[in-house]
């Protein structure tokens, strides 16, 4: 999934004079994932309101570049502290050095790609810092410094921007606190592994408290299938609507919905039935067998730890009666692998197993039934 | 017994006097003069007694329970700080103090004659001044007892205590009681200027001093969720590890930020140990990682971020993280401080729809059991830790900040207009599919969950086949003892008939001990492992189970879809 801006015409990045060894000027695109944008709210929320007039706050990114530099992708974060007022802005070299050296350390990978800030404005202190980034000894030379703002004005939406530099100024003493901001275009991007991630933290988003629990398997399948049977009920009610002549028909959706309707394959009843119940026993085989060999260990362990009264001779029955026992479960386990071949097959096995297993103990047998049905 | 500590209570106040009447029933008593005369107190402990008369215990076992423990201090404080609302007054810090009397009295015991010197002395006391509330309750079956009194000051409690009645109850408690103590409590402070923390605040104190009041959920925020999951998919399959920094507050472990451990070089360690994935999850507890999660949080905490440690993080495989390097890594964690937890994120369910994101911590039992090292069996049977009692499981919750929350909602950006422009043609839908929420996510409808299904049975086997060998590993064991056993009876016996014909002979008889030096009875081995084994296979099977409600559901659907009835 990629949260992309539209429109963006994609103009030749200007080329620094000094970068003699980097000749592209192909475009340049910004991927960020989403974790890098999350700590950077994180690190808004937490800033440090009380010795500093400057409402932003300012951090280093951190990712990776494709080889030919026309690619970064924002991987990670971190915050470094400054402060600004109005005529001087302090940012803490020695920190941000020091915690490079300790992100790059984690994720050998990963290089510095540039900074970001928490609010849209550009000024010369922007570019004061940005001239940093970029410099051949501090920063990301000969590639470019990448610029991410992210607004955070309370009461407005969220937006981000991410910019480059090129030098510019009207004379050379001034050429370190100038820059031409030019800005890029640039993608959220979740990968597949995030998309669960984020999907929990939309779930939290969206109630009253701003949290939610892990719900197990069950009931994400149950909030999904709820989702999916109102997006049916909400088609299915302009489809209606459009007939009764309530609404205009529009030809792209109905042809869209019947490419989606006529990908309903054509099967033969007899044959899904038998293989719906085929596999439903299958699996419902596996669980059993499962819970059987849970229940096996479990026992296992009790019975190893057992208090023993008899002494030594009652220590050898109890190993023997353990020998018995283990014989059932590794035959419980070759017969789930073997589970796929046919619930009946399995199901008579376990029987016979399940003699097996009750000879050397009685005790046992009785409770069996009772916690794996 | 409950042990003098100072816990810090927290409290602010500005509300005007409460007009009660002067006097006030302080104690059991209720004649004139066991009244206690509030105009001789300033408003902090008018407020206070007022608030005292709401006390009362909320233990049945209140003659041994520990002091904090053992009243409504909770409703005592909201009490205050309802009275104390509205008041046009400063709060003072203020403190009062404590006195618990324990006793046991012989089932012979007069109780009525006790009860009147107690009533004696108390009337004597509430004269003197400052005392705020006594309280008393009834001897439980062993006549063991408690009673309390709260005072202005420590100056106040002497004051009380010697007068002349007294000194007669004091007197009749050396002579009457079985058994008796008083624990003189610090004093327990009032301060400005907040009552926002208060018992919570209690609490915490009261962990310092005695067994951690254990946190109910561990609340994880977003941020740390994502970077969790980013590092342990990037580095799949090789375990990730990482370490979390937060605080603990009102029985929430929030868990604020996170960040990665740096992976293990390889080549530079020795050979015998090169097994990445061995070493990566032993990372936690490595030297060098240890000094770098310090200078870490050392460095966070510059930019204002949570800088506790609060536990670690890793990634796991269809749930196969049981083992003894997880065991090892948490007691790492848990021993210097017990408000640690574990994070286990399952890379591979999560790629199945679901977050997978479980939050464990050692139980107190098997943190002392381990501690000791002993896993025999007749440890076992000592301490009854089964291997259900190795971990604890802790809710999680996931939190987002304000911010974080209207960025979400950004996700997907919501339509421009409140009409949505109809597409003009099949393309227009192709080129701009319209753009779902992240939650509720259809992933989960997918229907390939068999190869899940599969690989859990795969590790399940593995599993047997570790409590197999383990049970071997036990039956070599007991076959060696049985063995050595037999020799030494051997011995034994051929020592007695020796001793015998020596002893007819008129000789010394031998020494029968020497076997032990003889003889070595072979070691016990550790049971830790088959207990977790069993723990492991407990979790996968409880997966299986959790695989197969999914997949009959849709499999059912997909039945219903296809033969609609």
């Amino acid at each position: 999934m990629a949260v992309e801006q539209e429109n963006f015409v994609h103009l030749a990045r200007p080329l620094a004079p000094t970068n003699l060894g980097f000749s592209s000027s192909a475009p340049l695109t910004v991927n960020i994932q989403p974790q890098a944008v999350f700590s950077v709210i994180d690190h808004a929320v937490r800033r440090d309101t009380r010795d500093t007039q400057s409402t932003r706050v300012i951090g280093a990114l951190v990712g990776t570049r494709s080889e030919d530099g026309s690619e970064v992708e924002v991987r990670s974060t971190f915050a470094i502290p400054h402060t600004e007022n109005e005529d001087q802005v302090e940012v803490d070299v020695e920190y941000q050095k020091n915690m490079l050296a300790l992100t790059l350390k984690a994720s050998p990978r990963e290089t510095l790609l540039g900074w970001y800030t928490t609010s849209h404005e550009l000024n010369s202190f922007s570019a004061l810092i940005q001239n940093f980034f970029a410099s051949p000894e501090t920063g990301t030379a000969p590639h470019p410094a990448v610029h991410l703002t992210i607004s955070t004005e309370p009461g407005a939406s969220i937006e981000t921007k991410t910019y480059i530099s090129a030098p510019v100024a009207v004379s050379p003493d001034r050429a370190s606190e100038s820059c031409l901001f030019i800005e890029v275009p640039h993608k959220l991007l979740f990968t597949d592994a995030e998309r669960a991630a984020l999907g929990t933290a939309t779930a939290a988003a969206s109630t009253e408290t701003r949290a939610a629990p892990v719900i197990s398997d069950i009931e994400t399948l149950a909030q999904s299938l709820e989702s999916v049977s109102d997006l049916l009920e909400r088609v299915s009610s302009y489809v209606g609507e459009v007939l009764d002549e309530e609404r205009d028909g529009n030809h792209a959706l109905g042809q869209y919905l019947m490419n989606a309707l006529s990908l309903a394959p054509k099967v033969d009843p007899t044959q899904i039935e038998s293989d719906f119940n085929n596999h439903v026993q299958d699996v419902l085989m596996v669980s059993y067998l499962a819970n059987t060999i849970r229940t096996q260990i479990d026992l296992a362990q009790r019975l190893a730890t057992a208090p023993l009264v008899g002494g030594d001779g009652k220590e050898g029955g109890d190993g023997k009666g353990k020998d018995g026992e283990d014989g059932g479960k590794t035959e419980g386990g070759d017969r789930r692998g073997g589970g796929g071949r046919g619930g009946k097959r399995g199901g008579r096995g376990g029987g016979r197993g399940g003699g097996q297993r009750g000879e050397p103990r009685e005790p046992r047998e009785p409770r069996e039934p009772r916690e794996t049905e | 017994m409950a042990t003098p500590r100072g816990p810090v209570l927290v409290a602010e106040s500005n509300s005007p006097s409460p007009s009660q009447d002067r006097f006030l029933v302080a104690s059991p008593y209720h004649e004139r003069e066991h009244l206690l005369d509030l105009d001789t107190l300033d408003t902090e402990n008018q407020l206070l007694a007022l608030s005292l008369t709401k006390m009362k215990s909320l233990r049945e076992d209140y003659a041994t329970a520990p002091y904090l423990d053992t009243f409504n201090w909770d409703e005592i404080i909201d009490t205050l700080r309802v009275l104390a609302r509205g008041i046009d007054h400063t709060w003072r810090k203020t403190s009062f103090f404590v006195v618990a009397f324990r006793s046991r009295i012989p089932p012979t015991t007069v109780y009525a004659e006790l009860g009147t010197l107690d009533k004696a002395a108390h009337a004597e006391a509430t004269a003197s001044g400052g005392f705020l509330k006594y309280w008393f309750g009834n001897p439980d079956v062993d006549g063991r007892n408690l009673a309390t009194c709260i005072w202005r000051t420590q100056e106040d409690a002497k004051k009380g205590g010697i007068g002349p009645a007294h000194r007669r109850a004091a007197g009749a408690a050396r002579s009457l009681y079985s058994h008796w103590k008083i624990d003189r409590h610090r004093s327990y402070h009032l301060i400005k200027p907040t009552f926002r923390i208060p018992l919570s605040q209690l609490q915490n104190n009261m962990a310092d001093a005695q067994k951690d009041v254990p946190f109910k959920s561990a609340q994880v925020e977003s941020l740390v969720v994502m970077k969790i999951v980013k590092h342990c998919s990037s580095s799949f399959p090789t375990p990730a590890t990482g370490s979390l920094v937060g605080m603990d507050s009102n029985g929430f472990l929030e868990i604020t930020n996170a960040f990665p451990f740096p992976t293990v070089d390889v080549s530079s360690t020795d050979s015998h140990q090169s097994d990445a994935s061995s070493l990566a999850a032993a990372a936690p507890r490595a030297k060098a990682n240890i000094a770098y999660q310090n200078e870490m949080i050392r460095h966070l905490k510059e930019v204002n971020v949570d800088a506790n440690n609060v536990g670690w993080y890793t990634s796991a495989t269809m749930g196969n993280f049981i083992n003894l390097s997880f065991i090892e890594n948490q007691y790492h964690y848990q021993r210097d401080n017990d408000k640690t937890v574990a994070l286990v994120h399952d890379v591979s369910r999560s790629s199945q729809g679901a977050l997978s994101l479980r939050a464990f911590r050692l139980s107190a039992e098997f943190m002392t059991a381990f501690k000791e090292g002993k896993f025999t069996t007749e440890s076992l049977q000592k301490s009854k830790l089964t291997f259900r009692d190795i971990l604890v499981e802790v809710p999680v919750i996931v939190h987002n900040s304000h911010l974080l929350t209207s960025f979400l909602h950004q996700i997907p950006a919501p339509p421009d207009s409140e009409e949505i422009p109809l597409p003009t043609s099949l393309e227009d839908i192709h080129r701009d599919p319209a753009k779902l929420p992240a939650h509720p996510s259809f992933d989960t409808l997918d229907l390939s969950i068999d190869p899940f299904l599969e690989k859990t049975c795969d590790l399940l086997l593995d599993s047997i086949e570790s409590h197999y060998s383990d049970l071997n590993n036990h039956q070599y064991y007991q076959r060696q003892l049985t063995r050595e056993q037999f020799k030494i009876t051997q011995w034994q016996t051929k020592r007695k008939a020796e001793n015998a014909a020596r002893l007819a002979a008129k000789q010394q008889p031998l020494p029968e001990d020497e076997w032990q030096r003889l003889f070595k009875l072979p070691q016990e081995p550790s049971r830790l492992e088959g207990m977790l084994n069993a723990r492991q296979v407990e979790q996968y099977s409880k997966q299986v189970d959790g695989f197969t409600a999914t997949i009959t559901t849709k499999m059912f659907a997909v039945r219903g879809n296809l033969l609609p009835e």
